[in-house]
């Protein structure tokens, strides 16, 4: 039998002054992908709405975010199957992107400080519910904005990077804070 | 210590200035410190060496220019008037040898009447070539500011962004004034000042009643953001503000990590310019003694910093404004022994020295100001002795940000300066100061009329700008500075205008005026002045050189930010690292990406060594090749056939499901793009593959295709490049390896050459796997998810040990590729088609795509270069890609270039160098001996045309 272990994570239980950094594996990504006329059914057959842009729904255990014009992510607990054409047809078209990405979760105080010097976001409107697609550290990532966390979705093969750029940024900002 | 009582002072601290240990107090900068210890002397001038000392209080300073160590690190041309005093500061003078005080290079100033504005461009003419080889260093050597250390500056920088509904630029009376109005009001504000504290000139004034209800005003006024310590620098597209706040350089120890500096890249819906004005200074003979300052710095040191700048003080000014300075310079108890006015229709004011149509026409005094020469309107003259002299001539609102994307400033002769432009950037206002309206009722007025707000008007003593009697220099014999920086005096400009320099764009870089990096704050006005004056023009018709980023100078650190050294950008993992690193893997850096290049075994000392075996190893057995990083893009839609079809060359409406097309991809003119492998998993579901290189370009030409050029499609595009870990399994055992491994029949029946298929891999993982060979060898390219790369990679190398399976890298990739005749990077250069790649029947006639048309070219058909192979006639000589082709005996000119090699390596199965490359009418060259000459290494090899297939060129091998 082929014994395969998954590659090591990039970040666990990562302690960062009074925020805490950990990969989330036990989770699947999914790009469902539609038309401006098939939208109603899609979200029928969804049995919900999709986000509107910039926006994201849902929860530590799964949701959706709006991705690009007409084309969504959908997070949900990880299972080794990947998305059928068959669960919308010609409806909308999803692909696997499960492994494309890894999920980091921020939790812990307001890590607005640590962002405003990552990323270009408008962060008093990045209120819970809101999603951006942004670049840190020269990398492109989603970050949404849930009511319990941060979650940002890095590509696999820069996360390292990410994490160490996240790393300096928050030793950065404690410093600077203990000088004030 | 030269100190006024009604100051009360900071904790004492102690610094160092050359050597010089003095005592300060907190609160100070290192220049209100160093006039406070007596020291007048600070620096020598650029080009004259001339003794020169503090001239301003602000960031305008053109003189006290000294070298600060921090951190350990030198840092020069540092400000002492920005630099706030810390306890152990050391401080150096620059540009003086051996001493300040007695610099050899002072005999400058003798030889001034040779060194005059253009006389480098006219002495150093000839011969050409001493130029560079001794007269540039000799002058740089003996002008110039600090030294660089040339050694890694150790402090960290970081950036940020922020966002606001209200930029406000300046914290003096008008910008605190919007602050609190716009924050009232709801807005999200961010108030910016370059100084430590608020206030402004409010904190050179004896009463700082309203300064200080107004700071309690803003405490409670809403959402701001106060960044002080932080210069806006520039004004960009779209609202965006660049501005860098100083973390640490004021501090004794502050740890590393609290970065010295933070570049902050601003958005701002709307931005209140409250930059307020910089004195301007008047041109007369020997302006620059150490001792001579702007009035208002003077009043900003005694007032601020409670020093007395001198025990026999005089003023120089032209308007109302300088009355209300000698005013306050007397009430904080400086000797004032003389207010020289220009003025001829005003009354002497009693309660002052005040000395009506005079000017000052020269000063004396070897290493600091002894007395001035004051001419009255009888052109009577008299020496005063005085030992600090306050000058100004005006003042110039501060409005360089409305000119950043090119507005030019508009002259207004109610105040005698230049104003904001009707063009500036709309999402600009100006208030105060900045907008000309001095005073600090002014001020709140000019904010009330911006905003709509009643802010009551304080009581104050007003500024009239319009009374001032315009005077920017005074006619006489010795050196009038204009450009204290630049060491560019009055005779300069009067230079430059008579060898014909008549634009102010010319005088600036004749005179070099205003080129300094002080960027002509308080130079510019009164060149331009002095230049109206000579062509008899106008100032506004005379015009202005434009202002650009960054007002003031910016560390290249901070630019960068985090982003150096190993942090200059993200690196890439491929999926095995892991494993490849424990193997010896030797990586190669690929975009951002990191390969492995080869892998070193137990014996091999050379890369050659590897690189061989790894090559014959796939030939011979099997190797595996972490191939992840080629780019992968999910086509699918209903017409994502038609799409491909669109995108590629080569048709792909009739490729079969479960079938992989090899595809061209053409720019619009009709060159190659790129080449790859299109596999369709579905009727409406492609994967496409791209090199790893143009895996982004060719995913962001696809959308381009579908969202401008074919919106009709129905196509839906993503990148799932991260999501797969790809190998190569080639080589003669790879059928086998790959049977033990994948769950399906691989055999040649069931999975013939290009067939694709999406799977599972006996342990149930899900996997796709394609029949495709870039090494020519039998092979497959097997996916797994990324999450199990490393283990994929691992396993397949464990349970292929009796078949041979050997990792491989990217340099036997290379060599595998070469020898087999197929086209990569090299080739795909940018400049070839598909004909010079021997691929121009894959340009289908049948339908459209794009590149086609343009493909037809008369001058790309007739270009008769064709890929072909080369072999080196003698097998121990080298080729070198790059290498040009010549007929034996051709003369080594481009008139005779019959083509060039694109890739070359060693061969272990031909058992010498080959290489691929253009060769003109190369199907009647085959088997011709050409030479392959290398201006670059001198090389000239005599070699041999081939077949660009030196293995197996019937293709029997990846078909078997």
């Amino acid at each position: 039998m082929l014994e395969f272990t998954q590659n090591p994570v990039v970040a666990s239980k990562l302690t960062l002054g009074p925020w805490r950094i950990d990969q989330v594996t036990d989770c699947s990504l999914t790009s469902i992908s539609t038309r401006a006329q098939d939208l109603a059914e899609v979200q029928n057959r969804l049995d919900q709405p999709l986000p509107q842009v910039g926006q994201c729904h849902g929860d530590a255990g799964q949701g959706l975010f709006w991705s690009a014009p007409f084309q969504w992510m959908r997070w949900a607990p990880y299972v080794d199957a990947p998305p059928t054409h068959d669960e919308f047809g010609e409806l909308a078209y999803v692909t696997e992107q499960t492994d494309g990405w890894i999920r980091l979760d921020v939790q812990g105080a307001d890590f607005s400080p640590i962002l405003e010097r990552l990323c270009n976001l408008d962060l008093a409107g990045f209120t819970p519910g809101s999603v951006q697609r942004t670049q840190i550290h020269h990398i492109g990532v989603f970050v949404l904005s849930l009511e319990d966390r941060l979650m940002i979705w890095v590509p696999r093969s820069m996360a390292h990077s990410l994490v160490h750029a996240l790393t300096q940024a928050v030793e950065n900002h404690l410093a600077q804070a203990a000088l004030a | 210590m030269n100190r006024l009582s009604h100051v009360a002072l900071g904790k004492p601290i102690r610094f160092t200035f050359d050597g010089q240990s003095m005592m300060g107090h907190q609160g100070d900068t290192l220049a209100s410190a160093l006039l406070a210890n007596g020291v007048r002397l600070v620096a020598r001038s650029f080009k004259y060496h001339r003794p020169r000392g503090v001239f301003a209080a602000g960031s305008e300073e053109p003189n006290a220019l000294v070298t600060v160590m921090h951190q350990g690190h030198p840092e020069p041309n540092t400000r002492a008037t920005v630099l706030e005093l810390y306890d152990g500061l050391v401080a150096k003078s620059q540009n003086a040898w051996p001493s300040l005080k007695f610099d050899a290079m002072a005999v400058n100033d003798r030889l001034s009447e040779f060194f005059a504005a253009g006389f480098y461009y006219k002495t150093f003419m000839w011969p050409a070539k001493f130029w560079e080889a001794l007269y540039e260093p000799a002058i740089r050597r003996a002008a110039g500011l600090g030294a660089l250390s040339t050694q890694e500056d150790p402090s960290q920088y970081d950036k940020g962004y922020l966002h606001c509904d209200v930029l406000v630029v300046g914290g003096g009376a008008a910008g605190l004034t919007a602050a609190v109005q716009a924050a009232r009001q709801g807005s999200r504000v961010i108030l910016c000042d370059e100084q430590a504290e608020l206030g402004g000139r409010l904190l050179d004034e004896l009463d700082r009643t309203w300064l200080a209800q107004t700071l309690a005003d803003l405490q409670g006024a809403g959402s701001v953001r106060v960044l002080t310590r932080t210069t806006v620098f520039g004004t960009f597209d779209h609202g965006v503000y660049g501005a860098v706040s100083r973390n640490t350089e004021h501090l004794a120890n502050a740890p590393v990590q609290a970065t010295k500096q933070t570049l902050w890249h601003i958005t701002a819906q709307r931005t209140v310019l409250a930059t307020g004005a910089l004195e301007r200074p008047i041109a007369f003979a020997n302006n620059d003694r150490p001792g001579i300052m702007l009035a208002g710095a003077l009043q900003c040191y005694a007032l601020r910093y409670g020093v007395n700048p001198g025990q026999r003080v005089a003023l120089f000014i032209n308007h109302q404004d300088g009355l209300l300075t000698a005013r306050a310079l007397k009430a904080a108890g400086v000797n004032l022994v003389a207010v020289i006015d220009a003025r001829t229709n005003v009354q002497p004011a009693p309660d002052l020295p005040h000395r009506v149509a005079s000017r000052v026409q020269d000063t004396r005094g070897r290493h600091a100001l002894r007395s001035i020469q004051v001419l009255n309107d009888r052109d009577q003259s008299e020496w005063i002795e005085c030992d600090a002299l306050g000058v100004s001539g005006g003042w110039n609102p501060n409005i360089q940000l409305t000119s950043h994307q090119g507005a030019r400033p508009n002259w207004s002769e109610s105040i005698h300066a230049f104003v904001a432009a009707d063009n500036k950037p709309k999402d600009q206002a100006v208030v105060g100061a900045a907008a000309g309206r001095y005073d600090l009722g002014q001020c709140v007025a000019s904010v009330n009329e911006l905003l709509g707000g009643d802010w009551p008007i304080p009581p104050c003593e007003t500024a009239r700008p319009d009374d001032a009697h315009a005077i920017f220099q005074v006619p006489g014999d010795g050196p009038a500075f204009v450009d204290f920086q630049n060491d560019v005096t009055v005779k300069d400009v009067k230079l430059s205008h008579q060898e014909g320099m008549i634009s102010v764009e010319h005088l600036k870089r004749y005179t070099t005026l205003g080129m300094a990096t002080d960027q002509g704050k308080t130079s510019n006005i009164v060149g331009l002045a002095v230049m109206a004056e000579l062509t008899g023009r106008s100032i506004q018709d005379t015009g202005t050189t434009m202002f650009r980023p960054p007002y003031t100078p910016v560390a290249l650190g901070a630019l960068a930010g985090r982003s150096r050294g190993l942090d200059f950008k993200p690196t890439r993992y491929t999926p095995s690292h892991q494993a490849a690193k424990a193997r010896g893997a030797e990586f190669v850096e690929v975009g951002n990406w990191l390969r492995a290049q080869w892998f070193v075994q137990p014996g091999e000392t050379h890369w050659r060594q590897s690189v061989d075996r790894e090559a014959q190893a796939v030939r011979s057995g099997v190797g595996v090749c972490d191939v992840t990083t080629l780019g992968k893009i999910d086509v699918q839609g209903r017409d994502a056939a038609e799409f491909l079809n669109r995108v590629y060359a080569n048709g792909f409406a009739k490729l079969a499901v479960g079938k992989t097309r090899y595809g061209l991809m053409l720019r619009e003119d009709g060159i190659a793009m790129d080449d790859g492998t299109a596999a369709r998993l579905r009727e409406d579901h492609f994967v496409v593959t791209t090199t790893t290189a143009n895996a982004v370009p060719v995913y962001r030409h696809m959308e381009f295709v579908s969202q401008c050029l074919t919106p009709e499609l129905d196509v839906h595009l993503i990148s799932t490049t991260e999501a797969w870990a790809q190998f190569a399994v080639a080589g003669p055992n790879s059928r086998e390896l790959i049977s033990r491994v994948v769950d399906l029949d691989v055999s040649n029946e069931a999975f013939e050459f290009m067939a694709c298929a999406e799977t599972r891999l006996k342990n149930g993982l899900r996997a796709r796997l394609f029949r495709i060979s870039f090494s020519g060898e039998l092979a497959y390219e097997l996916a797994v998810p990324a999450r199990y790369g490393n283990a994929c990679f691992e396993v397949l190398l464990e349970i292929g040990q009796d078949l041979g399976a050997t990792p491989y890298g990217t340099e036997a990739l290379g060599v595998l590729r070469i020898e087999k005749g197929h086209a990569a990077g090299n080739e795909l250069n940018g400049t070839t088609t598909a004909l010079n790649l021997g691929l121009g029947r894959m340009v289908s006639d049948l339908k459209d795509g794009i590149g086609r048309v343009l493909s037809k070219r008369p001058e790309l058909i007739q270009d008769g270069k064709r890929l072909v192979g080369f072999k080196p006639v003698d097998p121990q000589h080298s080729l070198l890609g790059g290498a040009h082709l010549l007929e034996i005996g051709a003369p080594a000119k481009a008139a005779h270039d019959l083509g060039y090699l694109t890739s070359v390596c060693y061969s272990p199965h031909v058992g010498s160098s080959i290489a691929l490359g253009y060769l003109a009418d190369a199907e009647d060259r085959q088997g011709q001996t050409l030479r392959a000459v290398s201006p670059v290494d001198g090389s000239d090899v005599p070699v041999v045309v081939c077949s660009p297939h030196f293995v197996d060129p019937k293709g029997e091998r990846l078909r078997a």
